[in-house]
């Protein structure tokens, strides 16, 4: 047993960090919602550090390093179409046969993006109602992250038979619109309309192939999401704990003040614990445990809950000065939220948890993937 | 990370659960409580599913002889020497099932022992306890007393070649059994108080100790005791005189994670699911499934502050935050149950129609003793604030006087 970062996670991690210090939370702030870091990304390609994202065991890397990737990547509030290029795309992909085209994603060559949701997220992944008939695919999806910057979407959609089919569709086809959504998450979100024709090699898969890797690639991506999570927890309360060390009022600091302090063990605790609950579902992933799909939605459920009251008290403690111009605290909280309700929103998760009946492992009842 | 129990540690949990196969009945299990519960129930209600002090005691042997009790303590004596995940599972499974545990004795007294005690103590203590042949009660709360302990009045002065004690402890629980009291008294008055304090261990039946019960509304019996010229020799100051705070500061940091533990959350979860049925409504699913994520973040929790321990740190945030959890969830739990179990869920253990055999509402009237026990909550909210966030110390001040 060791509940700590082992030597090459803590290297991971400094590395990261290290790199990220490169892009001071100042040029986030004045280019939020225009433009995202094109640099930082680059530049964790060129480390090879994307690739960690893709899942574990595709490169020897245990799951927890790319948690580690994830929670430094919350930290920084960094805007990055790694969830959905690498985590997403890449893991789907490259579980599809399609090795090729997944390492080009995960050494940054290429972005792609995960087009799936309908009204939901969940269910627009893993039944989706888009029209795949007679060779052509008509409709809407939406919330698709990155979609302009993508050199090809991945589609979920279904056929005349009712089955699953995953399309690959360059963003450049004439059948191809985009609506670009007036967002406050910072990154660029587009509603996509297709209606054009595909041809069969567009076709990345169907059926059963499909779902299992959709799975998967969800479990991916809850955990991906998570850590994000946890790190930007972690840096809001890193944030609002100094806060209250140094400002002073009534003669003393803010921290002293018994209401104030227990604002902080909340979170702290909240945090610590959405830490664990993360690393425990990679330790699972990297076990090959069942039911994993479950345990990631209840991962996300839990941290997205847990770190969003803990946003909430960063504001609260911080007061007046935490919400103006951008201060890093507002880009935490708007993170926070879009990390929160995309990829799969509290309310849409819980019934991919419903599965987990027990707790005890010798009586785990359900196998999902 | 890895999350693995060492092999050794699931080794233990099998023999364990071997053991309480053929020791603890399955009606006994349902309580998810301690021994302090189903002892004074049994008082109260004789039941047969109420296990009297007699069987208790009889039980302790049991383990004894099983080489349980052995677990951290010094192999000189016999024991495995210091093993926090050891006896993190052993706690856990005993509790888990409803079982009881000398708590006092493996998490308060021995370590205390083994840190400062002088050889006679450890010699005369340890092996007793290892055979599970002794028990202890605390004497911290008095009066006025509480949280702040350091205010204690109980007062301890020099006679001869020992002390006589003067005093009155509140909220000495288990008092009424056990058979030795390990009592903090101030033995230097115009010291600062918390450098005036020392540890004494006395037995139980000492002339001038009288035992007064109060009885809680879970049906558990605690007690007042008043120590009136209580005479103690030399040899049952533990460690050095005046030292006493910083022996309970030692000993709590490392303890405090023990004492309540996440696992008969689990357990009384797996009740409630079963208690509900196979095919809950989306409403009480979902009730459900946000009680497993927040257990399961207890679980992590107090793991975690078992492998800082195991790890050779004082797990002094992990424990608090450990405690504070598992406490404010336990209540939370006991509510939820009863809510989804409506009606059924006033009937108490003794009818026969009590869902799980009553233990939510059991464990909703005990629970909320767990909230201000082992170190208030609020006090566990500073220690992570101040010990892990980097929290000033200090108090609030008078605001309408700096106002003006």
């Amino acid at each position: 047993m060791r509940l700590q970062l082992d030597e090459d996670q803590e290297l991971i991690r400094r590395s990261v960090r290290k790199l990220l210090d490169g892009f001071p939370v100042e040029q986030r702030r004045t280019t939020w919602g225009k433009d995202w870091p094109r640099g930082a990304y680059s530049q964790l390609a060129e480390s090879g550090l994307l690739e960690l994202a893709l899942g574990p065991h595709l490169l020897g890397q245990p799951m927890a390093a790319a948690i580690v990737l994830g929670i430094e990547l919350g930290r920084a509030s960094l805007i990055s179409p790694l969830v959905t290029s690498v985590a997403a795309c890449g893991c789907l992909l490259n579980q599809l046969g399609d090795a090729q085209h997944s390492a080009l994603l995960a050494s940054g060559t290429s972005i792609a993006a995960l087009a799936v949701e309908e009204n939901q997220f969940v269910t627009g992944a893993l039944e989706p109602g888009l029209e795949f008939c007679k060779g052509r695919l008509r409709g809407v999806k939406r919330s698709v992250s990155f979609a302009d910057d993508a050199d090809f979407l991945l589609v979920a959609a279904r056929d005349a038979n009712g089955t699953i089919v995953l399309l690959r569709i360059n963003t450049d086809h004439s059948g191809v619109t985009m609506r670009k959504l007036d967002s406050i998450s910072g990154e660029p979100l587009f509603d996509v309309e297709f209606d054009l024709p595909v041809t069969r090699d567009s076709i990345c898969g169907s059926g059963e192939t499909v779902e299992q890797a959709m799975r998967r690639t969800l479990t991916n991506v809850f955990a991906m999401q998570s850590a994000i999570l946890v790190g930007g927890g972690e840096r809001a309360l890193e944030i609002a704990s100094n806060h209250v060390v140094q400002r002073e009022q009534f003669g003393q600091p803010l921290g002293a003040f018994q209401a104030v302090k227990h604002h902080i063990a909340n979170s702290r605790l909240a945090l610590d614990a959405a830490r664990l609950m993360v690393f425990e579902l990679a330790w699972k992933i990297d076990r090959g445990e069942t039911a994993i799909l479950a345990h990631a939605a209840e991962t996300k459920l839990w941290t997205a809950t847990a770190t969003a009251e803990l946003l909430r008290r960063a504001h609260e403690l911080q007061g007046g000065i935490s919400v103006v111009d951008m201060h890093e605290t507002m880009l935490l909280y708007r993170r926070n939220l879009a990390d929160s309700l995309l990829w799969g929103s509290p309310p849409e998760l819980l019934p991919l948890t419903y599965p987990l009946r027990s707790i005890l492992p010798t009586v785990q009842p359900v196998t999902d993937i | 990370m890895n999350f693995s129990f060492p092999d050794d540690t699931e080794i233990l949990r099998k023999e364990l659960r071997a053991f309480l196969d053929v020791h603890w009945s399955r009606e006994r299990r349902a309580y998810s409580m301690n021994d302090a519960i189903a002892r004074d129930l049994a008082t109260l209600e004789p039941n047969a599913a109420h296990v009297t002090p007699e069987e208790v005691r009889k039980f302790y042997r049991l383990l004894g002889q099983a080489g349980f009790l052995a677990i951290g303590m010094p192999e000189r004596y016999g024991g495995t020497g210091v093993n926090h995940l050891a006896r993190y599972v052993l706690q856990s499974e005993l509790t888990s099932v409803g079982a009881p545990y000398p708590n006092i004795a493996l998490t308060m007294v021995a370590p205390t022992l083994i840190s400062v005690g002088s050889r006679e103590f450890l010699d005369e203590h340890i092996p007793r306890i290892i055979a599970g042949e002794v028990e202890y009660c605390l004497g911290y709360t008095e009066p006025s007393a509480g949280t702040d302990l350091a205010s204690l009045k109980t007062r301890a002065v020099r006679e001869g070649n020992g002390y006589r004690i003067n005093g009155q402890k509140l909220f000495s629980s288990s008092a009424h059994y056990a058979d030795y009291y390990f009592v903090a008294v101030r033995t230097d008055p115009d010291a600062a108080k918390h450098r005036g304090i020392s540890i004494f261990l006395i037995p139980m039946n000492s002339p001038g100790i009288t035992i007064n019960p109060l009885i809680t509304n879970s049906g558990v019996r605690t007690n007042i005791v008043f120590i009136d010229d209580v005479w103690a020799p030399a040899s049952a100051l533990l460690g050095e005189e005046n030292k006493g705070w910083t022996y309970l500061g030692e000993s709590l940091a490392f303890e405090r994670y023990a004492a309540m533990l996440s696992l008969p959350l689990v357990r009384a979860y797996e009740e409630l699911v079963v208690a509900v049925g196979p095919d809950p409504a989306p409403e009480v699913a979902s009730k459900l499934a946000l009680l497993r994520a927040d257990i399961r973040a207890a679980d992590l929790l107090n793991l975690n502050a078992a492998w800082t321990a195991h790890d050779g740190r004082p797990p002094i945030v992990e424990a608090a935050e450990s405690k504070l959890n598992i406490t404010e969830l336990r209540h939370r739990l006991a509510r939820l149950a009863l809510e989804l179990l409506g009606s059924r869920g006033l009937l108490t253990e003794l009818d026969p129609d009590a869902v799980a055999y009553g233990q939510f509402d059991l464990m909703y009237r005990h629970s909320v003793i767990h909230l201000f026990t082992a170190g208030a909550n609020d006090v566990q909210r500073d220690i992570i604030a101040q010990s892990g966030q980097g929290m000033p110390r200090g108090t609030t001040p008078d605001v309408r006087r700096v106002a003006k």
